[in-house]
């Protein structure tokens, strides 16, 4: 058994250290007494075992619990662990019942082969009041269970439940899980039934190996649904009075008493009377029982009437019908043995092929396989029936999908596949010569070898940046202007690269500091502060879609999930090489399975939202939305590529047809989001699942179809993993990513991780151009390409396409580190420019494409709260480690928990993102709302008093000289004369104003306070220069 | 066409092109044509090129609106539209009786099977005849006015995705709500007031599920999203002063961040984000003044107060934020959404386990309301500028979950229309005998959304964004306008 979304199994073997007391139960019935009538209708149905739960006698504490019917050999020896009691037994029977502690208490035992059965009744008798809190459903505690992991592995349990956290209490559960089906199916209690009283209530659940499921509840049939058949025992011990199936699961709290199993199933009428005979016994009860109709084996339908779904039903509608339904259930169930693709493979089966509608009715070897209209002519009708012959021929399809296959059939089998099957493999694909022409766009191009171009204005050049730079600008006629004044400078480089304003010593010392060099020591200084990697960490939490619970519905948190967050703050400040920083995303777990930051990176895949309440409609598509957001997040974040466009067509502009959507799709087929414990600590991650089929409580297999439309209802084939083709150069195939270099088979995810950072023939020379793009849009404020998260032909094309594709030479020269690109941008002329105005140039280039001039950049959100509590000296540097949503929190904003339904208001109204799609380009909106904030919020008040606080203990009494030193804090300069007047008459207006009703000095620090809150209000305090 | 949509840029420009708040020489007068109540047949506000940059200043429709403001009242969870608006005498003959062709994954449990009769008594109103359950005794008096839409169906038959549906258009997270995408289309008519308020639940009973993404812009930028009042005071985040500050004090203040900030222009000239800034200031001041006025029921008669059923215990949460749409629609607020019910089953429109004491209890609480906010629109000669929109996310199954209750039903469901340009008294679309499936002119939440553009004077295939390279739209790459509700 397995439940949905639920990280982390443990299963019996936890409980093996567990034992409190060994019981051995016996074989051998206790003599019947004439008072227990009851024992004696139990064992006239012959069970094969039977515990009575009888307290041990003194003279062996070690026997007892259990009696069973005489010809089951060997003898059952039953255990208790944990705290087992023996309490009053059910009243008009005799002895004791089993009383469970809730924490560890259970009976155990081995299995034997006489209980290994399809069919069979588990009666008992039960009271508890225990509730369930689980996250997700079922919180349960099993009553009897022989369960394993996964689902539909052959087994089954009855458990105590609850559907939600706190919803729908005191339900049962009867869940079996046949063998090969994947799926486990689970027949519940009604949802009025509140089997939670304290009362004791009698259960018996029976089910047939053909599947026919019953839960008789207090004497009487309450639910009644088939699961699919086959084998449900297997050999795992079997477990009485709770089980801890999971992490959520619990043990019974509760009674047990007059446990039997059976290996037939028992009629309604002898369960009635089992539960008849201790009924008079016991209190009278109130449950309100609705009319449940037993659901065989095969529907009741009454004679000389139409079926019911087979209304009149125009051919759109008989065509949605075969889509909706046959079309799944032929690729899912048959098309393995039946296909064109079968036959490629060699692995036709009765030269039958029914992915055509010719080959449907033609058939195979046995001949016509429908006759449209007549179901009992149908051969494919009576094979899946299982009546001759059986199709599948290892199990017989649910019941459901034999139903849906009558009424196609009855309906003139409408089929509108045409063609011989081979078609369908190629469908939807842009020609050949689509992707060839396509690769002559810019960006799909290799990167170009183009020098530095020589110019006039030599004293102006810095770097080899400047040179492509003024070389534009003299082309345009453009003249740059001047570096910037120091103060500035020194504020900028420490925004850009820390987000935090400068200290006023550090802003003093480079002032006055003459060396030539003391602004490339600067940078590098910066370079190596662990501020720079919270700073930069935070552009890439962007385009990571970053978040720590799972949207929707409930919006579960991920505990666990704020370790990514400083994988990728370490991964910056260590300055990791870009190349592995990607390899380590898409696939570290498998690259380098033993280190902790690389398994921890996987986090990228699974950052985004996952839907964990699903219904059974549409869990598939839930799956082929996450697989989309891993693929859409991957080529907008990495490759500038918007692959998502192609999910349900081929890409209206770029050349990627919609079957390469799929094909690099298939590399995240087993791709799954759990807690993972990675050196000593949980950690939320990405991991493949093992085997064919997903853990979830829907069955799913690991196979990604082509999807037509985008339908999860339109299923075509099973692809197989690709790339992009447009992006495989040198007329390569996926294979020549798909091994390492000594021909090992890499697993898809590492065959993605090689193909997207290989500069030879893989998608390298893209990576590279859209990372220094990325570096040059938040240093310069636009990139060389605007759209930095759209290198298609949407997108805008680059303005300096040789410096980009020089600086993205440059970062594969430097092996990929970014620390030097950043320091070349800053160091060059181009960054170090002031904000000027020069009238002609702003004629020829008003909007300063070509970067005559600095433009003034607002600061993001994150970065707007970490200048007012640096400047408010309350910054707390505190790094890494788990966030938090308290807005009173004093740490830098990254480290903030990103809780998607709780997102941190301030922050939202600067424009910080909703986590839920990458953003490579925040929005900076000003709105009236963000002023309110500034004037009546009482943290950002705190945070101006705290300001007063600081220049007060810098010894700055003199009404002047603390107007100085709150400039120098807050903008990083000296206030002009003008600047300083206008404060101090501000300033004595407001200290007479308050006077009225303060003393002198809370007077003098309320206007101090106003002062300095107005600093925090002024632009010049966002917008740096 | 102003710029904005016909022709925007290959690409979204930064803030430097397209969102800034002004241009150079913002003046008072673009500012007062700002604040002007544009009619809507009135000639467009002389709106200079880097004035509309303003992204919430109004902006005319793509051809003439029949309506200029929003109220959606959201009844959240999933009404049952077979005791509600849909009556279906067959389902009252045959309870009991099992469903043909029921499917059990129409649900989100596990359904009966079996029919399951309203509890409720159905009568016929108004010229029209509508039959309307027992529950909605007042609102009866308005069917004349209504137009229903029996046929609509979504995607998803669980809550989170079905909201974003019915909100955003697609049942994924993270995409524009209608009312982001109205206001990034026509912008607001009062600066002194968000353009899109939202309202939730005043009784503490929580947020709808999926919570404000109900409610978000997704891609399009922030200042397109919902402003949710709040039900304690202030009403609207950081909305009050600190009671430390007299209003002059705060005003110098101000004017004193003022006179820096001009100065600090002065020296970037270009730099029309901060001109930009400085006018938001100013909103801000202004919007401090009068947002509290707007937002004040309490300036209403006692008469009016009370048709709302302020006096009830019932309905006054609901009556109070009612009234205030009123008022916000009357100051020229584009739109404006109040969701009826909390989070849980119970607490919502989620009749699951007994849909008598469910739907009874909450159509209580809304049915006085909304027939008093149609009335008191009309009065103010606001319903023929007003779109009134009702209904949920999706409806409920005819057969019983329980013995009592129904489970969700996305293939059916009903929303009505009222107000602005909406045919009174007509029946769209037909579900079958028991309301089970809509079997004739199935609407989809896109045709919806696509209606209620068009009634606002929006083509719903020219209003796009682009994002991550693509041009999206509210309808994605459908919808089909209701030509049969529109007057």
């Amino acid at each position: 058994m397995s439940q949905q979304s639920i990280p982390h199994r443990t299963f019996l073997g936890v409980l093996a250290g567990a034992i409190a007391c060994l019981l051995i139960a016996q074989l051998f019935p206790e003599p019947a007494t004439a008072a227990d009538k009851y024992e004696q209708l139990i064992l006239a149905d012959r069970p094969v075992a039977y515990w009575r739960c009888q307290k041990p006698t003194k003279q062996d504490a070690q026997r007892v619990t259990a009696n069973s019917a005489p010809a089951v050999k060997p003898a059952i020896h039953t255990v208790c662990r944990g705290e087992v009691r023996f309490v009053d037994g059910l009243p008009g029977t005799q002895g004791h019942a089993a009383a469970f502690d809730g924490k560890t208490a259970h009976l155990h035992m081995p299995m034997i082969k006489a209980l290994q059965l399809n069919t069979l009744s588990i009666e008992f008798w039960f009271k508890t009041t225990q509730k369930f809190d689980n996250n997700f459903w079922p919180g349960s505690a099993s009553f009897v269970s022989i369960a394993t992991s996964g689902d539909g592995t052959s087994d089954f349990t009855i458990n105590a439940a609850s559907t939600r956290r706190g919803e729908d209490q005191g339900r049962l559960l009867f869940c079996t899980g046949p063998a090969g089906t994947g799926r486990d199916h689970y027949l519940w209690s009604p949802a009025e039934y509140r089997l939670n009283d304290g009362r004791w209530h009698h259960v018996v659940a029976t089910r047939t190996r053909s599947g026919v499921k019953h839960l008789y509840i207090d004497g009487r049939l309450a639910a009644s649904e088939p699961d699919e058949g086959g084998k449900i025992y297997n050999d795992r011990p079997l477990q009485i009075g709770g089980e801890k199936h999971h992490p959520g699961g619990s043990y019974l709290d509760g009674a047990m008493d007059e446990i039997a199993i059976y290996p037939h199933v028992l009629s309604a009428k002898r369960i009635a009377a089992h539960f008849a005979s201790v009924e008079k016994h016991l209190a009278p009860r109130k449950i309100s029982f609705a009319k449940v109709q037993p659901k065989g084996a095969r529907p009741v339908r009454p004679k000389n009437q139409p079926s019911p779904a087979v209304p009149l039903l125009s051919e759109k509608q008989k065509l949605a019908f075969f889509e909706a339904k046959i079309r799944p259930a032929l690729i899912d169930n048959c098309y393995q043995c039946h296909s064109a693709k079968a036959a490629i493979g060699k692995k036709l089966k009765g030269s039958f092929q029914l992915d055509t509608r010719a080959g449907i009715r033609q058939g195979g070897e046995t001949g016509s396989a429908i006759v449209p209209g007549n179901v009992k002519a149908s051969l494919l009708i009576s094979a899946i029936r299982h009546e001759d012959l059986k199709m599948p021929p290892k199990r017989r399809l649910p019941r459901a999908v034999i139903d849906d296959f009558v009424k196609w059939v009855e309906m003139g089998a409408p089929d509108p596949r045409d063609g011989d099957g081979s078609k369908s493999l190629a469908a939807g694909a842009k020609s050949k010569s689509d992707i060839k022409a396509g690769r002559k766009f810019w960006s799909f191009q290799p990167l170009s070898d183009t020098q530095p171009p020589k110019v006039k204005n030599e004293t102006w050049v810095r770097t080899p940046i400047d040179r492509f730079v003024l070389a534009e600008q003299e082309n345009r006629g453009l003249k740059p202007s001047a570096v910037a004044e120091r103060y500035k400078l020194v504020r900028r480089a420490h925004f850009d690269l820390l987000g935090l304003p400068p200290a006023p010593a550090e802003v003093k010392a480079f002032v006055a500091n003459d060396s030539p060099k003391a602004y490339e020591q600067m940078i590098d200084r910066l370079l190596e502060s662990q501020h720079y990697g919270e700073r930069w960490a935070r552009h890439w939490l962007d385009l990571a879609r970053f978040g720590e619970s799972n949207g929707f519905e409930m919006d579960e948190d991920r505990g666990a999930a704020y370790h990514y967050r400083d994988f990728v703050i370490k991964a910056l400040n260590q300055d990791m090489p870009y190349d592995q920083f990607v390899r380590w995303q898409i696939a570290g777990d498998l690259l380098k399975p033993d280190d902790s930051m690389a398994r921890t990176a996987t986090s990228f895949l699974v950052a985004g939202v996952e839907n964990i309440i699903q219904s059974k409609k549409e869990f598939e598509r839930d799956r082929y939305d996450k697989l989309d957001d891993m693929v859409s997040t991957l080529g907008t974040g990495f490759l500038g590529l918007t692959v998502g466009c192609s999910r349900c067509h081929d890409h209206k502009y770029d050349p990627i047809p919609q079957r390469d959507y799929y094909r690099l799709a298939a590399s995240f087929g087993k791709t799954i989001s759990r807690d993972v414990q990675i050196g000593g600590q949980r950690v939320y991650t990405a991991v493949d699942a093992g085997g064919d089929s997903l853990p979830g409580r829907f069955a799913l297999k690991s196979d990604v179809y082509f999807l037509t439309r985008g339908d999860v209802a339109a299923k075509q084939d099973v692809v197989t993993q690709s790339f992009p083709q447009v992006l495989m150069r040198g007329g390569h195939r996926a294979d020549r990513w798909q091994s390492d270099s000594s021909d090992k088979t890499l697993a898809p995810r590492a065959a993605v991780a090689h193909w997207i950072t290989d500069v030879e023939t893989g998608a390298g020379h893209l990576l590279a151009r859209v990372i220094v793009n990325r570096l040059w849009q938040h240093h310069l404020g636009t990139g060389l390409v605007a759209t930095t998260s759209d290198f298609g032909t949407r997108g805008q094309p680059p303005t300096h396409p040789e410096l980009l594709d020089w600086l993205a030479r440059e970062l594969i020269r430097n092996r990929w580190r970014l620390k030097p690109i950043h320091r070349l941008i800053m160091t060059s002329s181009v960054y170090m420019q002031t904000q000027a105005e020069h009238a002609d140039n702003r004629r020829i280039d008003p909007a300063n494409r070509f970067l005559w001039r600095r433009s003034l950049q607002r600061l993001e959100a994150e970065t707007i709260r970490d200048a007012m509590l640096t400047v408010a000296g309350k910054l707390d540097t505190k790094a890494f480690g788990r966030g938090t949503l308290d807005e009173n929190s004093t740490r830098r904003s990254i480290y903030f928990t990103v809780k998607r339904s709780k997102l941190i208001a301030m922050l939202q109204l600067f424009d910080a993102p909703d986590a839920i799609q990458s953003i490579g380009n925040r929005q900076a909106t000003t709105v009236p709302p963000q002023s309110l904030l500034l004037l009546n919020n009482v943290r950002v008040r705190n945070w101006a008093v705290a300001l007063r606080q600081r220049i007060e203990r810098a010894g700055k009494k003199d009404l002047d000289a603390a107007v100085r030193e709150g400039y120098l804090i807050a903008l990083s300069r000296e206030p002009t004369d003008e600047q300083l007047a206008r404060m101090r008459s501000f300033i004595n207006k407001q200290i007479a104003d308050y006077e009225s009703g303060h003393s002198k000095n809370e007077a003098r620090s309320l206007a101090l306070d106003d002062f300095c809150h107005s600093l925090m209000c002024m632009n010049e305090f966002i917008y740096i220069e | 066409m102003n710029q904005f949509r016909e022709s925007r840029p290959a690409y979204l420009p930064s803030r430097r092109e397209l969102l800034r708040f002004g241009g150079m020489g913002f003046g008072s007068l673009a500012l007062a044509g700002m604040l002007d109540h544009q009619g809507l047949t009135a000639p467009p506000a002389p709106i200079s090129k880097t004035v509309a940059t303003h992204p919430l200043a109004p902006r005319q429709p793509h051809f003439a609106a029949k309506a200029k403001s929003v109220i959606w009242l959201f009844l959240n969870g999933g009404p049952s539209h077979i005791d509600t608006w849909d009556y279906k005498p067959e389902l009252q003959k045959r309870d009991g009786q099992k469903l043909a062709g029921a499917d059990s994954k129409t649900g989100f449990f596990t359904t009966s099977g079996k029919l399951l009769k309203s509890p409720f008594k159905f009568a016929q109103h108004g010229q029209s005849g509508t039959w309307v359950s027992e529950i909605f005794p007042n609102l009866a008096k308005h069917v004349d006015q209504m137009a229903f839409i029996h046929s609509c169906y979504t995607e998803s038959n669980n809550h989170s995705p079905a909201l974003f549906q019915i909100n955003t258009g697609l049942n994924r997270m993270g995409f524009p709500c209608v009312g982001s995408w109205i206001t990034y289309g026509l912008g607001s008519e009062n600066a002194n007031m968000p353009g899109f308020v939202v309202m939730t639940d005043a009784l503490g009973r929580g947020l709808p599920k999926g919570k404000a993404l109900n409610w978000g812009a997704g891609f399009l930028p922030g200042v397109y999203q919902a402003t949710p009042l709040n039900n304690n005071s202030p009403a609207i985040d950081n909305l009050n002063r600190r009671s430390k500050q007299s209003a002059a004090q705060q005003r110098r203040l101000m004017d004193l961040v003022q006179a820096s900030n001009r100065e600090h222009q002065q020296r970037y000239a270009d730099e029309t984000d901060l001109t930009a800034r400085i006018e938001a200031f100013e909103l801000a001041f202004r919007m401090q003044m009068s947002a509290p006025g707007v937002l004040a029921v309490d300036q209403e008669t006692e008469a009016t107060r009370k048709a709302y059923g302020l006096d009830s215990k019932k309905c006054a949460h609901f009556g109070r934020q009612c009234l205030m749409a009123r008022r916000m629609v009357e100051q020229g607020v584009r739109f404006v959404q109040i969701y009826s019910g909390g989070t849980g089953d119970a607490q919502s429109w989620d009749g699951h386990k007994d849909i008598r004491k469910n739907h009874s209890t909450l159509a209580g609480e809304v049915d006085q309301p909304i027939a008093a906010l149609l009335a008191d629109l009309k009065q103010h000669g606001l319903l023929d500028s007003t779109l009134v929109i009702c209904g949920g996310e999706f409806g409920r199954t005819s057969d019983s979950q329980g013995s009592r209750g129904r489970d969700h039903n996305p293939n059916a469901f009903t929303t009505w229309f009222a107000g602005g340009g909406i045919k009174g008294g007509v029946h769209h679309g037909v579900t079958d005998e028991f309301g089970y499936k809509t079997i004739e002119n199935r609407t989809s939440v896109h045709d919806l959304h696509a209606t209620i553009l068009h009634l606002l004077g929006m083509d719903h295939k020219r209003l796009t964004y682009r994002f991550n390279g693509r041009d999206y739209r509210l309808t994605d790459v459908h919808g089909e306008i209701l030509t049969e509700i529109i007057a």
